[in-house]
C-alpha cells in the first residue's frame, strides 16, 4: 500500500511555546486515518504545517510523494480541507464564495455544488456575514469536497453540526472514501473516529504517543467498571491483569480494565455482590489512563 | 485573474469612497476658485500678517493664490494627504486581510504559491491607484473646465501634479505592505494607516517651517511639492529614484516575509 502522507521528525515551535516535536506517521491510500488528542496536542499544528500555512521548525513531511513546503502549491490541487474554525470573507454570499473556492482547480462544476450543497441542506443565497457556526461548517465541508480532492483533511469537523448532519456528513466522507479518497481526520471525540476510521494516531503534548488500528484498539478498549461486594473487596481482584486506576470506598472498589472481559465475569461469579456497573469510560478517562501509561513508559526508558 | 477579480470586488468600494472624497475635496476648492479671485487681493494681505513660518507649514509660500496654478497646487497638499492615506490603506490591508478576516485557513490553501497571491494583490493595489488618479485627472480636468478665470492654466503642471499623488501612494503601499507583514496579527487598519501617514505629514510641515533639506528625504510629502513643481515644472529626479526605490525594496521585502509567515490560527 502506498503512503499518501510521510511524516518526519516534524517539529514545530512557535517561538519558544511548544507546537509538535518529532512527530512521524504514514497515511496509507485509500484508508480513514483518524488523529486524535484533546485541545492544544498539536492536531491542528500538524494539519497546517501538511498545508504549508506554517512552517516546520525541523523535519519534513511529503504527500503524494511531494515535499509540503517545495511543492505545496502542487499538492494542494489534490487535497480538500475543513479547517477546524470556518471564516470566510463576511461579505460574499455563499454561492460566490464556493464558486471561487472552485475556480482555482479549474473548472466549475456548478452541478457538484449544488449536488453537495443539497445533501449539507446548505442554502447556497444566503450572506456567509449572516451563516450561523454549523451553516458556516457546512459551507467548510462543500468547499472542501467541490473538487473531488485525492486527499481529504478534516480537522475537528463535526463541531457545530447537528447529529442529523454529522451522520450525513459521515455518509458523505464514506462515499468519498470508497470513490478513492483519502481522509485524515482530526477529532477529541473517540466515538466518532471510532465509526469512521480504520486506523488512529494518538497526539500528547506534541507527541505521537501511538500509532494503532481501530480494530485492535477496540479490542483494547478500556472498560469502567464499579463493583460493590456484599462483604470485603477479594485482595485477588487486584491481581488480575489489566487492573488499573483503582479506587476503593468500603466494600465499593472503581477500576479501569484492559482486556478479555470474561475474566472479570469469572472472578466476580464466585463473589456474592451488591451490584455491579460495566461502562465505556469517557475519552478523558481513556485519555488520562493512555497519556499515564505512555508517561511511566517513557520514563521506564529514558531511565529517569 | 479570478484572484485579481475577488481581490478587486472586496476593494472597489473603499475606492470609489475615497475617490469621491478627493474629488469632493478638488470641486469645492476648484468652484470656489472665481468668487476666491475676486477677493485673492485681501487674502494676500491678512497673509502678510501671518509669520512666515505659519504660510510655509500650511503650503502658502512661493505660490501665488491669485492664480490657478498655484491655487492647485495649495489643494494638491491636502489631495496628496488623502490619497497617501488611501494608498497607505491598501498597502496594510490586502496582505493582512487574511489574516484580519481569519480567511487564511481558505485562500493559502488553494493549489498557488503565496507569489503568485501576493503578485496579485500587489497588481490589485496598481490597478486601484491607477483608476482612482484618472478619476481625479480626467473629472478635475471637467472641474478646471467650468472655472471662467483659469487663463494660465498648464496642463502639464497639473498632470505632474496628479502624477505626485500617484508617487506618494505608491511610496505608503511600500510602507503598508512591510508593516502589515511585520506585525504578527493585525486588528484594524486605520489607526495604523492614519498614525503612520500623519507622522510623514507632520515632519513634512516641520520641514516646510525649518527649511532644513536634510528633513526633505525623510517623508515623501516633501518630494514633490506643488511649488517645487511650479517652479521646476516637472519632479526632481533624485526624489523620484528615493521614492520608487522604498516602493521597491520594501514590496520585495515584504514578500520575501509573507513568503515566510506562519498564517496564525484561529
Amino acid at each position: 500500500m502506498e503512503n499518501v502522507i510521510e511524516i518526519k521528525n516534524l517539529t514545530k515551535y512557535y517561538g519558544k511555546s511548544r507546537g509538535i516535536i518529532d512527530v512521524n506517521f504514514e497515511v496509507h491510500e485509500g484508508e480513514i486515518f483518524g488523529f486524535i488528542g484533546p485541545n492544544g496536542a498539536g492536531k491542528s499544528t500538524t494539519i497546517r504545517t501538511l498545508l504549508s500555512l506554517i512552517y516546520p521548525t525541523s523535519g519534513s513531511a511529503t504527500i503524494f510523494g511531494k515535499d509540503c513546503i517545495k511543492e505545496g502549491h502542487e499538492i494542494r490541487k489534490q487535497i480538500g480541507y475543513l479547517p477546524s474554525e470556518v471564516f470566510y470573507y463576511d461579505d460574499m454570499k455563499v454561492i460566490d464564495l464556493l464558486k471561487y473556492s472552485a475556480s482555482f482547480y479549474g473548472k466549475v462544476d456548478s452541478k457538484r455544488i449544488h449536488y453537495l450543497a443539497e445533501i449539507m441542506d446548505l442554502d447556497l443565497t444566503r450572506k456567509i456575514d449572516d451563516l450561523s457556526y454549523g451553516n458556516k461548517k457546512k459551507v467548510g465541508i462543500v468547499q472542501g469536497l467541490v473538487h473531488n480532492p485525492k486527499l481529504i483533511i478534516l480537522d475537528e469537523p463535526t463541531s457545530g453540526l447537528d447529529p442529523l448532519m454529522q451522520q450525513k456528513f459521515f455518509e458523505l466522507i464514506r462515499e468519498e472514501n470508497k470513490k478513492g479518497a483519502t481522509v485524515l481526520f482530526s477529532s477529541h471525540i473517540l466515538p466518532e473516529v471510532q465509526k469512521l476510521c480504520t486506523r488512529v494516531g494518538i497526539i500528547k503534548e506534541g507527541k505521537i504517543v501511538k500509532v494503532e488500528d481501530i480494530s485492535e484498539m477496540i479490542n483494547t478498549t478500556y472498560k469502567k467498571i464499579k463493583l460493590n461486594f456484599k462483604n470485603e473487596i477479594p485482595s485477588a481482584l487486584q491481581a488480575l491483569t489489566g487492573i488499573s486506576g483503582v479506587t476503593k470506598n468500603g466494600t465499593e472498589i472503581d477500576f479501569l480494565f484492559k482486556g478479555d472481559i470474561n475474566t472479570v465475569i469469572r472472578f466476580i461469579n464466585s463473589y456474592e455482590l451488591n451490584n455491579a456497573i460495566i461502562e465505556e469510560p469517557d475519552l478523558e478517562e481513556i485519555f488520562l489512563h493512555y497519556y499515564n501509561k505512555e508517561d511511566s513508559n517513557e520514563h521506564h526508558n529514558t531511565g529517569i | 485573474m479570478n484572484i485579481i477579480i475577488q481581490e478587486f470586488k472586496m476593494s472597489y468600494k473603499s475606492l470609489i469612497s475615497y475617490t469621491i472624497g478627493m474629488l469632493a475635496t478638488f470641486y469645492v476648492f476648484v468652484l470656489l476658485f472665481d468668487s476666491f479671485v475676486g477677493n485673492a487681493a485681501l487674502l494676500d494681505q491678512v497673509l502678510s500678517n501671518f509669520p512666515k513660518e505659519f504660510k510655509a507649514a500650511l503650503g502658502f509660500t512661493d505660490v501665488t493664490m491669485s492664480e490657478i496654478n498655484g491655487y492647485l497646487s495649495f489643494l494638491f497638499t491636502y489631495l496628496v494627504l488623502i490619497g497617501a492615506v488611501y494608498g497607505m490603506k491598501m498597502g496594510v490591508s490586502v496582505l493582512s486581510e487574511e489574516i484580519r478576516v481569519k480567511a487564511a485557513d481558505f485562500l493559502l490553501v488553494k493549489p498557488v504559491k503565496r507569489l503568485k497571491l501576493f503578485g496579485c494583490k500587489l497588481v490589485t493595489v496598481l490597478v486601484c491607484l491607477l483608476l482612482q488618479n484618472l478619476a481625479v485627472y480626467i473629472f478635475g480636468l471637467i472641474a478646471i473646465s467650468m472655472v471662467k478665470n483659469s487663463s494660465g492654466f498648464s496642463i502639464s503642471i497639473f498632470t505632474w501634479m496628479n502624477l505626485s499623488t500617484l508617487m506618494v501612494q505608491l511610496f505608503f503601499v511600500g510602507i503598508g505592505f512591510i508593516v502589515s507583514v511585520l506585525i504578527k496579527k493585525i486588528k484594524a487598519v486605520m489607526p495604523i494607516t492614519l498614525g503612520i501617514v500623519f507622522i510623514f505629514f507632520i515632519i513634512e510641515l516641520i520641514n516646510q517651517s525649518l527649511m532644513d533639506a536634510k528633513l526633505t528625504y525623510l517623508t515623501p510629502f516633501s518630494y514633490f511639492r506643488g511649488s517645487d513643481i511650479l517652479a521646476n515644472r516637472g519632479f526632481e529626479l533624485k526624489y523620484v529614484i528615493l521614492d520608487l526605490a522604498v516602493f521597491v525594496v520594501f514590496t520585495f521585502l515584504s514578500y520575501i516575509i509573507y513568503q515566510r509567515k506562519d498564517m496564525p490560527s484561529v
